[in-house]
């Protein structure tokens, strides 16, 4: 299948072969552990889950490349292997490129 | 096959393969390392965390996303049963397989010792809900202070502008209401302040109304009245009347540019009182600067108390006391009380505190104020500070008794003079302050 950001801006999320592992975006909630001197007491305090990181491991065209650094920033609807959902593209990472071809190997960073 | 709130799934790893175990851990004074002196207290379970490696189907996964929070539930696993809570949820979609996902969850185990608090707040600023958008809030409320509130947001709320109305709900119970009085802006990263005070801060503005005379009044009359003449409405005010009728020679008058705060709280001073404002209602209360008929709440060394500090000092104490009232045909309202005090030396032998104030107009009464503020300063004056998981049910005022076998106390009962919410993420504390007064 491939993903998109924006709808418009499409990559293909790494792992061609069967078994290949592609990430998918979690949950977190950030925590606080309170120990109370002098006894056994101790207070667990658990916030509302925050909005989390997914880093997706990606192949693009020059082209793709190019439209998805011009959208760094942007919070609009990404779709890939874990669903449809709101997301902000954060970071573009440094590219690898295949000699000799329109391949460029990258990691796209998204907060959800 | 693993479970915890009704959903299953496998630990990734058998035949020889080690599957992680919860753990436990207790946290020792850094104390210990410090000094010769081996403090031995420690606490509790710091309650490590226990990371999962699992395989689900995706309906799993996406349930176990859904139940990230403060849920308490049984984990059974291959390292036994234990209640747990849920923090994190991390997944990696096999691909082509039919619906297979490696995960990794994050359990914190607990023990019949620990209490679950889910930590949320709500803060709307001119009527608009900013909840999941606040990086900090600071509340404090006391015997000595207004209300106030410190919101930290990550941009500007465009409501947010002087004289906005700020609510702050800790956990859905309302710590504050009042008004924004100040902004400020950082860079970088990005953040924005609005510093809030409740409507007792209305006291502290200058009056601007017509000349108000009172003659032969009592002091909680006279209270009400101008708290009533700054706009605030009568059932936002629970004013005790101290009985003292003042103003019998020489009227009490108040004239446009007076702030009446500083009026209030010299008066309650003489009448052994206090105007402060709570958390749960914003409302003014004057109560007198005593120990409350019933406890309020009974804090403990080892059960809920973080950190505390008992301060005795003789610093403020003094065994006699000087008032002088108000003049009249020439002649003054003087009265002096001493007392012995085995802890001041002599000489001097005895330490004089004078204050003047004209609503003291006979010795009579310039005897009963002298009596008041001689049991008031007559002792080692004590303060305490303490720290707890947050607490919405305590306000200014509030009488409370503190066990501590290293603060010497047992059973020993505190006034409240301050209570502070600090929140930031997951961490909430309530900080209080205390005081010892006159039994």
């Amino acid at each position: 299948m491939m993903a998109s950001f924006v709808t418009i801006y499409t990559f293909s999320e790494r792992g061609e072969a069967n078994g290949a592992l592609l990430p998918l975006h979690g949950a977190q909630a950030s925590y606080n552990v309170i120990t109370i001197p002098g006894g056994t007491k101790v207070y667990l305090q658990v916030g509302i889950p925050k909005k989390v990181r997914l880093t997706i491991p990606a192949r693009v065209t020059r082209g793709e490349l190019n439209g998805l650094r011009s959208v760094r920033g942007l919070s609009d609807s990404l779709v890939y292997a874990g669903g449809d959902v709101n997301a902000t593209l954060e970071e573009v990472s440094p590219v690898l490129v295949k000699a000799g071809a329109d391949v460029y190997f990258v990691n796209l960073t998204f907060v959800i | 096959m693993a479970t915890w709130n009704g959903r299953s799934w496998g630990e990734r790893g058998s035949n020889g393969v080690l599957v992680p175990h919860h753990g436990t851990k207790a946290s020792v004074s850094d104390r210990v390392t410090l000094t010769a002196y081996a403090q031995t207290d420690v606490a509790g379970d710091t309650l490590p965390l226990l990371t999962m490696p699992i395989s689900c189907g995706t309906a799993t996964y996406a349930d176990l996303r859904g139940d990230v929070g403060g849920n308490v539930h049984s984990l059974v696993y291959t390292g036994g049963t234990v209640d747990a809570v849920l923090v994190g949820v991390q997944g990696l979609l096999v691909k082509d397989s039919h619906d297979l996902i490696f995960a990794t969850l994050d359990f914190i185990p607990i023990t019949s010792d620990t209490t679950v608090q889910t930590i949320s707040e709500t803060v709307t600023v001119g009527g608009a809900d900013y909840g999941g958008d606040v990086l900090e809030v600071t509340v404090s409320h006391g015997i000595d202070q207004v209300g106030q509130a410190t919101v930290v947001f990550p941009f500007q709320p465009t409501e947010a502008d002087t004289g906005a109305i700020v609510e702050v709900l800790i956990n859905s119970n309302a710590v504050f209401s009042g008004n924004a009085a100040g902004r400020g802006w950082d860079y970088f990263p990005e953040g924005f302040a609005v510093d809030s005070r409740d409507r007792l801060d209305r006291l502290n503005y200058p009056y601007g109304g017509t000349e108000r005379v009172y003659t032969s009044q009592t002091g909680g009359t006279i209270h009400q009245n101008l708290v009533e003449a700054m706009g605030i409405d009568s059932s936002n005010t629970h004013i005790e009347d101290d009985g003292n009728t003042i103003g019998v020679i020489e009227p009490i008058v108040f004239r446009q540019g007076d702030r009446f705060l500083p009026w209030v709280r010299t008066n309650d001073q003489l009448c052994g009182y206090v105007t402060y404002s709570k958390a749960r209602d914003s409302a003014i209360y004057r109560t007198p600067y005593a120990y409350a008929g019933s406890i309020a709440a009974s804090f403990n060394k080892g059960a809920d108390i973080i950190d505390a500090h008992r301060k005795e000092t003789i610093e403020g104490m003094y065994n006699g006391v000087q008032v002088d009232g108000f003049t009249y045909l020439g002649a003054t309202v003087s009265v002096f009380l001493a007392t012995a005090n085995a802890y001041i030396p002599d000489p001097p032998g005895t330490v004089t505190y004078s204050t003047q104030s004209n609503i003291v107009e006979t010795n009579t009464r310039g005897t009963a104020v002298a009596t008041i503020l001689l049991s008031k300063l007559n002792i080692r004056q004590e303060e305490y500070e303490w720290t707890t998981p947050i607490r919405t049910d305590l306000e200014p005022a509030d009488s409370v008794t503190i066990s501590h076998d290293k603060l010497h106390l047992s059973g020993g009962t505190v006034l409240i003079t301050k209570v502070e919410h600090r929140l930031r993420d997951a961490s909430a504390i309530t900080a209080f302050t205390g005081r010892k007064v006159p039994e």
